[in-house]
């Protein structure tokens, strides 16, 4: 069984424990061997107060705490930066006790201990989140720390803006709320997979709602930031917005689209014509019937004629692909509506057809007039020229303005089409379907590249022999 | 060898016009029919499907046509059990690989012919038919 100061001495060097003691009355100093060894002093024994105090860079500081647990009589420590006497620098914490008596302070004593290595660590560690808030707040991507709910915990200011919100504002919210309900499931997934650890990280592409509304596109890259046992304690969610570059990407879809449609044009279109000349003229060629030659001369005309009004259909073609969007400028819808009813007024009078408008006069639409009233006159003389002949036409034209957007709808009661049979080929080009000879197969064709080119969409529903309504769709901006 | 029933089917009239006469001065078939789409040839045939004497041995069909183009013509044709040899050729205008890669994909069609349609094409058609009928 050790004495208690035995086991002191045993104990405070294992610890690495400098232990003090000054007789304030005596003037006797009492310290272990630790503290010289802290301290780097050569022969180990103990020097005066003063001689100590000179060893801190901030000497003061040290004697306001020796003071104040003197005058007190309360414990005290600090942590402090000293040069040893070999001229090493340290960190040490330093414990004071004070024994006072009749108010008068008779002792004091206390522990040193050398934490620089702790403190060097805690510097790196302040020092690299201090880099990683750096990173995070001026990163030019979106960054935010999320917890495993999906409250943002913090988001810097690239995501703030991205999202239209401000960072009080955004922290209120959790991510589902702002991600579309058709890319959630697939996120909530893999937010699983990375809390359950099967995950480092996991990268999509996602849609979020600004807070105005609009779809935002974005790159997402999630890992999770663990404790040390591996388990998740929120993420880091990097969020790239390719918003551009989706639309870039959907462009590009859309003219490789016309560029194959155009090349089938080139391979089918041009190709019969000239096919047929070819016939033609080696047949006029062996022709013996002076008559029948005639005929032959007769149909090469013809076809030469066909030959060039496709070519003037492809340059209509192109001219779409070129100036559409530029073009635009504000037009009152029903303005423009009235004028091509005016230009179409013949042949409504000679269907007996009944038309009615349901369009607020004052809705203005940036739209290229050229298009609208091509789209106008294909729209409305298509209802006219495939109505039902077993009763009388009425066509509703009918536009519904959102915030977003205007849908314009020409809804006719005539003869319809089977969508099942020709529904995938029904804006082609050169495709007619109801086996009319005047139909030329250009109409819709136009109506859908003019209606694309100025960034709407147009759509079809039909039922044989009920009728047909096609929408017409343009977003605000 | 001279075969009994042909059959076109192509909306462009010219074409046609050429083609039958063509047919006419290589003796071709004792009879040709023409339609100027899928549907009026679908229309024509379905109700003689029992009737094989009556039905070509051969049909010239074009891809696009109105109403019914000639894709969608062969998937409804190719439903029908008919008691005669029937053989196919596609006679388009088209160059675009796709649409011979899509016309391999029907054992019905024999070949792709591509327009304009010469005297040696019909005579291969002829020998083709010819041989099959012989066999």
């Amino acid at each position: 069984m050790h004495t208690q100061l035995e086991l002191y001495q045993l104990v405070a060097p294992l610890a690495k424990l400098g232990i003090w003691e000054r007789n304030l009355v005596t003037g006797e100093v009492h310290w272990n061997s630790i503290i010289g060894e802290i301290l780097e002093l050569k022969d180990g024994s103990a020097i005066s107060l003063e001689e100590v105090l000179l060893l801190y860079r901030n000497p003061g500081e040290i004697r306001r705490v020796l003071d104040e647990a003197m005058r007190t009589g309360q414990p005290q420590s600090i942590e402090a930066e000293l040069v040893t006497a070999s001229g090493n620098s340290k960190h040490v914490q330093l414990h004071a006790g004070a024994r006072l008596e009749n108010g008068r302070c008779t002792r004091i004593y206390g522990t040193l201990r050398d934490i620089s290595e702790i403190v060097s660590m805690r510097h790196r560690y302040e020092d690299r989140e201090a880099r990683f808030f750096q990173a995070f707040n001026h990163a030019p991507i979106g960054m935010a720390l999320v917890s495993l709910q999906g409250e943002w915990l913090q988001a810097n200011h690239s995501l703030c803006q991205l999202m239209g919100f401000t960072e009080a504002e955004l922290l209120q919210r959790t991510f589902q709320e702002l991600t579309h309900p058709e890319d959630l499931q697939a996120d909530l997934i893999q937010m699983q997979q990375l809390i359950a650890n099967n995950l480092d990280w996991y990268e999509m592409e996602k849609r979020y709602f600004h807070k105005d509304g609009h779809v935002i596109w974005a790159l997402l890259k999630v890992s999770a930031v663990r404790d040390q046992a591996g388990k998740p304690l929120y993420f880091i969610s990097q969020i790239k917005d390719i918003t551009e570059r989706k639309k870039n990407t959907e462009t590009i879809k859309k003219q490789n689209e016309r560029l194959l449609n155009f090349a089938h044009i080139v391979s089918h279109n041009l190709r019969s014509h000239t096919g047929n000349i070819k016939m033609l003229s080696d047949m006029v060629i062996e022709e013996r019937d002076p008559l029948e030659k005639e005929a032959l001369l007769g149909m090469l005309s013809q076809n030469a004629g066909n030959l060039l009004d496709t070519l003037f259909h492809l340059n209509e073609v192109v001219k779409i692909n070129d100036t559409g969007f530029s073009n635009r400028q504000a037009l009152n819808l029903k303005r423009e509506i009235d004028r091509v009813l005016t230009i179409l007024s013949a042949s409504i009078i000679q269907a007996e057809a009944s038309i009615t408008l349901a369009v607020n006069p004052d809705l203005e639409l940036l739209l290229n007039p050229a298009y609208l009233e091509s789209i106008l006159v294909n729209l409305i003389s298509n209802s006219i020229r495939y109505r039902d002949a077993e009763r009388s036409l009425q066509v509703n034209i009918a536009a519904d303005t959102a915030s977003d957007k205007t849908t314009l709808r020409i809804t006719d009661n005539g003869s319809g089409i089977d969508l099942n049979l020709h529904g995938k080929k029904l804006f082609g080009m050169y495709k007619t379907f109801h086996g009319n000879d005047d139909a030329r197969g250009m109409g819709l064709f136009l109506v859908k590249n003019q209606v694309e080119a100025m960034d709407g969409k147009v759509f079809v529903e039909s039922v044989p022999g009920q009728g047909t309504t096609f929408t017409l769709e343009f977003t605000h901006r | 060898m001279r075969l009994d029933i042909a059959c076109i089917i192509d909306d462009d009239q010219i074409f046609t016009y050429l083609l039958s006469k063509k047919m006419k001065l290589l003796s071709f078939s004792d009879t040709l029919l023409v339609f100027k789409n899928g549907l009026e040839a679908l229309k024509y045939l379905h109700p003689i499907l029992e009737s094989p004497e009556i039905l070509p041995s051969v049909i010239l069909l074009d891809l696009n046509m109105p109403v019914l183009d000639g894709w969608q013509f062969l998937d409804e044709f190719t439903k029908f059990k008919i008691n005669k040899k029937i053989t196919v050729y596609i006679v388009s205008s088209s160059i675009d690989e796709a649409d011979h890669e899509r016309a391999r994909g029907y054992k019905e069609v024999s070949q792709f012919f591509v327009k304009p349609i010469t005297e040696k094409d019909l005579l291969d058609m002829l020998a083709e038919v010819g041989e099959q009928s012989r066999s």
